[in-house]
C-alpha cells in the first residue's frame, strides 16, 4: 500500500489497472482506475492545486502518448470522482495550496 | 466428465471465482477501511478459534456496507475466550473451521442472543435455542463436505474457505448467512436431522456463496456507484406467490441470489456427471431442476434494461459469466442426459408486474 505524505492511501486490487483509494479526512473507501489513482496521488501533493497537478497529469500521460484530449477528459473524469465522494480537500484547491470555501 | 471439469474450473478461478484473488483485496479492503476509519484492522491470520472470533467480531463491527442494525453489537473480547466453547468442525482439508460447542458459556450466549436478535428483527419469531451438537451431526457435515469435495473440488476449495465459523443451535430455521455476522453461516439441528447429505452439501455451499458474494460486493463494482436498495426497482419471485409471503428482491439481492442458483444448478449438474455419487443422482435431478427454474429467472431479469442499468461493470460482467459457466453448461448436460431444464415459466405475467420501481 502507497501511503503518500497526507492522508490517502492507495492500493492496487487484482483485476488490473483498478485501485482501492482510503481517506482518512473525510473517511472514505472507493475503487477507483488508474488515471484517478494518479490524479489523487498528484492532488494529495502538499503546496498542489488543481490547474498545477492537471497540468502535471497531461505532461505524465502525454509521454506515454495520450492525447491531450483523452487525458484532459481523464482528469475532469477523476476531480468529479474524488469531489463526488467528498475530497473535495483534493479537488478544490486554489493557487497557494488553501482550501476553497466555495 | 467435459461439463462438470469445465464448470468446476470455471467458477473456481477469476476476479470472481477465486479464493486467492478475492481473499487477498478484501484483506487489503479490510485494511485500509480500518486505516481510514481509525479502527483496529482485523487478524489477517485467523487459524485458531480466538483468532476466528476475533477477526468475525471486529468484521462485524466495522462493517460499513449498509447492513448496520442498531443492537449491541459483539465485544471484540470475545476471542480470547473462545477456546472454552468451540472445537474444529469437519470442513475442507487443511482449512481450519470452528464450531460452538458450549453455548452454556457467556460469550457463546451473547453470540447466540445477538443470532436471535437479528432474526426477530427479520420477523421470525420461531424457538431458537442454543442445542447441542452430537457426534453424528458432525458425522453428516463431514460427508456433506465430502460430496461437495468429490463434485466440485475447486468450486468447493475457493468458496468453502470463505466461511470460519459453522454455528448449529436448535432451530427450525433450516440454514442461513448473516450478513451481521460476517464469515459464519448456521444450520439448524432439525433441518441437519432430516435432510439428505445431498441437501444439507447443498445449503453449505450456497450459504458460504453468500458469504462470497458479500465480499465480492465489497471489491468489485458490482452495483453502479449511485446504486441505493431505495433507489433500486424490485424484481418479482413469482414462485413465491404460494408462498406465506411475496418476495420482491432489489438487483443487488438479485444478483447475489442469481448467484447461489447458478452454483448450485453447477453444482447438481457436477454430481450428475460423478459415478462414485450415483446415490444422489436421483434427488440431484430434481434439485437441478428447482434451482436452474430460479436462476434462469433471476438471470433473465437481470438483462431487462430497466434492471441491468443498476448493475456497475463488474456486476455485468458476474451476471454473464453465470450465464457461461454455471447456466450453459447445465442446458448442455440436462440435453445430453434428456433432464428438462427450463426457466420458472413468466407467460402469465407482464413485465410490469415482475419489475416494481
Amino acid at each position: 500500500m502507497t501511503e503518500t505524505q497526507t492522508s490517502i492511501r492507495i492500493a492496487p486490487i487484482s483485476i488490473k489497472g483498478r485501485y482501492f483509494l482510503f481517506a482518512q479526512n473525510p473517511p472514505t473507501v472507493m475503487m477507483v482506475d488508474a488515471a484517478t489513482a494518479v490524479v489523487a496521488q498528484l492532488l494529495d501533493q502538499p503546496q498542489s492545486d488543481t490547474s498545477a497537478c492537471r497540468e502535471k497529469y497531461l505532461g505524465i500521460t502525454g509521454r506515454r502518448g495520450v492525447s491531450e484530449e483523452v487525458a484532459g477528459s481523464q482528469f475532469d473524469a477523476a476531480v468529479t470522482a474524488l469531489r463526488a465522494a467528498g475530497l473535495t480537500r483534493l479537488t478544490d484547491i486554489t493557487p497557494g495550496g488553501n482550501l476553497n470555501p466555495g | 466428465m467435459l461439463v462438470r471439469s469445465e464448470i468446476d474450473s470455471n467458477l473456481s478461478s477469476g476476479p470472481f471465482g477465486s479464493y486467492e484473488l478475492l481473499h487477498e483485496d478484501h484483506d487489503t479492503f479490510l485494511e485500509g477501511r480500518a486505516w481510514a476509519y481509525h479502527l483496529e484492522s482485523p487478524p489477517k491470520t485467523a487459524l485458531t478459534s480466538p483468532q476466528v472470533l476475533a477477526r468475525i467480531s471486529q468484521r462485524m463491527n466495522h462493517d460499513l456496507t449498509g447492513y448496520d442494525l442498531p443492537w449491541d453489537r459483539l465485544s471484540p473480547m470475545l476471542g480470547e475466550t473462545a477456546e472454552r466453547w468451540t472445537s474444529p468442525a469437519p470442513w475442507l482439508d487443511g482449512h481450519p473451521v470452528w464450531t460452538i460447542t458450549d453455548w452454556a458459556d457467556a460469550d457463546a450466549r451473547q453470540l447466540l442472543s445477538l443470532m436471535r436478535e437479528i432474526f426477530r428483527f427479520s420477523a421470525f419469531d420461531g424457538e431458537f435455542q442454543a442445542g447441542s451438537v452430537s457426534s453424528d451431526d458432525m458425522a453428516k457435515v463431514r460427508r456433506a463436505c465430502s460430496i461437495l469435495q468429490e463434485a466440485i473440488p475447486h468450486i468447493s476449495a475457493n468458496t468453502l474457505p470463505l466461511v470460519r465459523l459453522l454455528l448449529m443451535p436448535d432451530t427450525m430455521v433450516p440454514s442461513w448467512h448473516l450478513m451481521q455476522i460476517p464469515e459464519s453461516i448456521g444450520i439448524g439441528q432439525t433441518f441437519l436431522r432430516q435432510a439428505s447429505d445431498l441437501v444439507i452439501a447443498e445449503s453449505i455451499l450456497h450459504e458460504c456463496l453468500h458469504e462470497k458474494y458479500v465480499q465480492l460486493r465489497l471489491v468489485r463494482g458490482l452495483l453502479a456507484s449511485c446504486y441505493t436498495d431505495d433507489s433500486s426497482p424490485g424484481v418479482l419471485l413469482p414462485w413465491t406467490l404460494t408462498q406465506p409471503r411475496k418476495r420482491i428482491f432489489k438487483v443487488n439481492r438479485t444478483l447475489s441470489t442469481l448467484h447461489v442458483y447458478a452454483h448450485l444448478t453447477a453444482f447438481h449438474a457436477a454430481v450428475l456427471e460423478t459415478p462414485e455419487l450415483v446415490e444422489h443422482h436421483p434427488e440431484a435431478s430434481a434439485r437441478i431442476r428447482l434451482n436452474y427454474e430460479r436462476g434462469a429467472y433471476l438471470s433473465e431479469a437481470l438483462s431487462w434494461r430497466e434492471i441491468s442499468n443498476h448493475l456497475g461493470s463488474d456486476g455485468d460482467h458476474l451476471h454473464k459469466w453465470l450465464e457461461s459457466n454455471a447456466l450453459a453448461p447445465a442446458r448442455k448436460l440436462a440435453r445430453d442426459r434428456e433432464i428438462g431444464l427450463r426457466p420458472y415459466p413468466t407467460e402469465r405475467w407482464s413485465r410490469r408486474e415482475l419489475v416494481s420501481a
